[in-house]
């Protein structure tokens, strides 16, 4: 429940050595590689030092290949995974087992290929089929499509719009004394289809008047044979290909049951990527390799006997002031605790010096969120959800997180729900009532019968929790050794609270004055003036006055949400039991608590969150944390079994 | 025969003149801010057809002021009696502090779900560039809520008033 000591290693080992160490590291789980540039060498180690590179290009490029050819699987042939499925699980060993993985990668090349043939071989079908669609309607023209002149007479075939009336088109060209004539081949929705036939010495009147009516020649005229001909020509050329397409098809569907291998090989080029990305940093002489690095101080023991066995030279040291900035930062929680770091990590980690705040979000992020959901039938929902999804999936890591996040929220919602006497919003009462029995279910707070408690209670609550951050701020300056800062900026604002709290229950003003200034006195304290001192004390009193003030207040949200909740919750109920059928009750009553639900959670969920990170982390947080990174074995589609 | 029906139904017909507006101004507001954000992640879904469950949590954050006018269009048709018959007959000036007091949520719930779908559909646009903003994006849109919450807080507290003077 603190943020993890970090001890700075520095080594040195034989190069030849390199692959092993960095295996067996790797194994070990526990060492993060600083990048070197952090802590450059100077002018005459540089000209030593070289990096050298360990194939990271080659090896992302092969893990980005093993990743398509899953996607191509999984978009063939879908794999059928129900809503909980769980990872399979495998040994570490196993991971970094290499020898089948150039097959793998070989295998997903192919895929690749394949899916690039069935491109194009599609590509290919689509303009034969556009073709046979653009001859068809010349079928029943027996003339070769070459054909183009005779001795003399030119042929033409050739398109008009629908909209055309033939038969004046006939009349006019018959008015004409230029012996020609048009033979209808047929007719579409929005096109004739026709073949003229002119004297060649006319061909220009006759191609005038035609042109008149919107006459187009038609392209079919490049082809050679009848249309008829060039169909059955074409869907042969079609069937062959789509028998080519139906063989790749199939070979990359024989691939599926290689499913599971591909992606225990994409883990395991994962793995690999991992330890030549931390490789590359290391810095390299002719014969050895250097590099610094973190390690919490107290995994430190299990280092002895690994690197007992390498040929190296190496030392632990704490971090100084300067290193801060760079010490990685690890939460170290319990089971409780631990699922709390989504959220800390969602915002910034805590710097090095700063400290952990997961334990103060386990006490209030639920406590919020349970009082704006407030529903015993709720929380008992999302706690079985929890509790199934963490169960039947076999989660790790932050799905496993979210999964105790939830289960979490769920009690501290039906904890609220029992206290507001509310059971998916007042279902009970109205069922009862539609039976004819009164049942009155008693609850300590309501927000719609007695609001102003409610809403004097949450501003109460949201006063504590931001006194609470005010004296983590005032530990930490404590622990840090600036007891005046501690005094001057927490001690002074406690005074004014004090203050006021006597002066309301009409004890004295007097300490409220005190603290007013003292808060005067010390806030502008860092400027170097008097006039600077005075006004940066009285600004400071007044933006105390007015953030606290606006800080409060903002937890009437609390409040309101919990009401908004609970009203849509009877609205449904009432909607329901005014069927008087309880078939169509159930009905109104499923679907309207899951869509109350639903937006209730996200609504709870935001909304306590913005709490912490806005109003509460305001008063003492310290972002900024380089999260902790270890060389350690990394999957996505397996789960790595723990032996020890 | 005008002031019968004014006396009879005057009162009435103002109060729920001020509930129905708090219910559909603020459904309409929600309406548009999700609307508007349901376009842009429809067009983020394009491009990324995974990031769904976190396209609609984004586009659902607008809908909560409608949820906002409903409930105060139901706990003032409620209070005034118009589900079970005792609000005809409602003198006027009481049907017309009902009716007042139902609109800071219906202007304050129009307005802020309009503005808080564009935040919307900018924080959608942030997560085409930014998978991972997500976090971020929420917490823009859920600065804007608040001033909802606050509307919503002072239709309530002022019905809740009213309510017990007449109670």
């Amino acid at each position: 429940m603190a943020i993890e000591k970090m001890k700075r290693l520095k080594l040195v080992a034989v190069k030849s050595e390199r692959e092993s160490l960095l295996k067996e590291l790797m194994l070990l789980g526990c060492v993060q590689i600083s990048e070197p540039e952090l802590h450059s060498p100077d002018a005459e180690e540089a000209e030593i030092f070289t990096k050298e590179t360990a194939g990271l290009s080659e090896f992302r490029a092969d893990y980005e290949r093993l990743l398509s050819g899953i996607e191509l699987l999984n978009k063939y042939v879908p794999e059928k995974t129900g809503l909980f499925s769980p990872k399979p699980e495998v040994s570490r060993q196993s991971v970094l087992d290499e020898s089948s993985l150039k097959e793998y990668i070989e295998l997903a090349k192919s895929l690749d290929d394949a899916d690039d043939k069935i491109k194009r071989l599609a590509v290919e079908e689509s303009r034969i089929k556009g073709l046979i669609e653009t001859l068809e309607p010349w079928v029943s023209l027996e003339v070769p499509l070459e054909l183009s002149e005779t001795k003399t007479c030119v042929l033409m075939p050739g398109v008009v719009p629908s909209t055309v009336d033939l038969k004046t088109l006939k009349a006019e060209l018959a008015a004409d004394e230029s012996e020609s004539q048009i033979f209808e081949v047929s007719s579409d929705r929005d096109i004739h289809y026709l073949l003229l036939v002119a004297m060649k010495e006319n061909q220009a009147k006759v191609l005038e008047i035609v042109r008149r009516f919107g006459f187009a020649p038609s392209s079919v005229s490049n082809m050679k044979g009848t249309a008829k001909e060039n169909i059955s020509d074409l869907k042969k050329k079609l069937s062959a290909l789509e028998t080519d397409r139906k063989a790749l098809t199939s070979q990359i569907e024989a691939a599926a049951s290689s499913r599971y291998e591909l992606k225990l090989s994409a883990d395991r080029m994962l793995t690999k990527a991992g330890q030549a990305e931390n490789a590359e940093r290391l810095l390299c002489t002719e014969s050895t390799i250097n590099f610094e690095g973190w390690i919490p101080a107290r995994e430190e023991k299990k280092l002895y006997p690994v690197l007992s066995r390498f040929n190296c030279a190496w030392e632990t040291s704490e971090p100084t002031e300067e290193d801060i900035e760079y010490v990685p930062v690890k939460l170290q929680n319990n089971a409780v605790t631990q699922p709390f770091s989504i959220l800390t990590e969602m915002y910034s980690l805590p710097a090095y010096n700063g400290i952990d705040p997961n334990p103060f979000l386990f006490t209030f992020f639920p406590m919020f969120f349970g009082i704006m959901l407030a529903d015993l039938g709720y929380g008992l929902l999302l706690f079985l959800g929890g509790f199934m999804y963490k169960k039947k999936a076999k989660l790790k890591g932050s799905q496993a997180n979210v999964a105790v996040l939830l289960m979490i929220c769920g009690i501290a919602t039906a904890i609220f729900g029992a206290l507001s006497g509310s059971f998916f919003g007042d279902a009970i009462p109205q069922v009862a009532k539609m039976y004819g029995a009164e049942i009155e279910i008693p609850s300590l707070i309501n927000p719609l019968a007695d609001p102003m408690t409610v809403l004097i209670g949450a501003l109460i609550l949201g006063f504590i929790q931001l006194i609470v951050g005010t004296a983590l701020n005032g530990y930490m300056l404590i622990r840090d050794g600036q007891w005046m800062d501690a005094v001057f900026d927490v001690g002074s604002l406690w005074l004014l609270f004090l203050g006021l709290a006597l002066g309301v229950m009409g004890a004295t003003w007097y300490v409220a004055y005190a603290g007013v200034a003292m808060i005067v006195l010390t806030q502008g304290r860092s400027s170097p003036t008097i006039g600077g001192k005075i006004g940066g004390g009285l600004f400071s009193l007044y933006s105390i006055a007015s953030g606290w003030f606006g800080d409060v207040l903002s937890y009437c949200r609390l409040m309101a949400l919990m009401l908004a909740g609970a009203v849509i919750a009877q609205v449904f109920n009432t909607l329901g039991t005014m069927t008087g059928n309880i078939v169509a009750f159930l009905l109104l009553f499923i679907v309207g608590h899951l869509l109350n639900l639903g937006l209730n959670i996200i609504g709870s969920f935001v909304h306590s969150l913005r709490l912490q990170y806005l109003e509460f982390f305001g008063k003492f947080y310290r972002e900024g944390g380089k999260p902790y990174q270890p060389l350690t074995i990394k999957t996505n589609y397996v789960n790595i079994i723990k032996e020890d | 025969m005008v002031s019968t029906f004014i006396s009879t139904y005057g009162g009435m017909i103002l109060g729920i003149l001020g509930g129905g507006l708090a219910a559909a101004l603020c459904c309409v507001g929600s309406a548009k801010g999700t609307g508007i954000a349901g376009e842009a992640g429809a067009g983020l879904l394009r491009e990324k057809p995974d990031m769904f469950s976190k396209v609609m949590i984004l586009q659902v954050i607008p809908g909560t002021q409608g949820l906002y006018g409903f409930v105060i269009w139901f706990i003032s048709v409620m209070w005034m009696g118009v589900l079970d018959g005792s609000a005809v007959g409602m003198d006027v000036y009481q049907g017309l502090l009902y009716g007042v007091a139902c609109l800071p949520i219906a202007i304050g719930g129009f307005f802020s779900a309009i503005y808080q779908g564009r935040v919307a559909v900018s924080s959608i646009h942030l997560m085409a560039k930014q998978p991972d903003a997500m976090g971020k994006g929420v917490m823009l849109c859920v600065i804007v809520e608040f001033y909802a919450i606050l509307s919503l807080l002072a239709s309530f507290l002022m019905l809740i008033g009213i309510h017990n003077a007449f109670a």
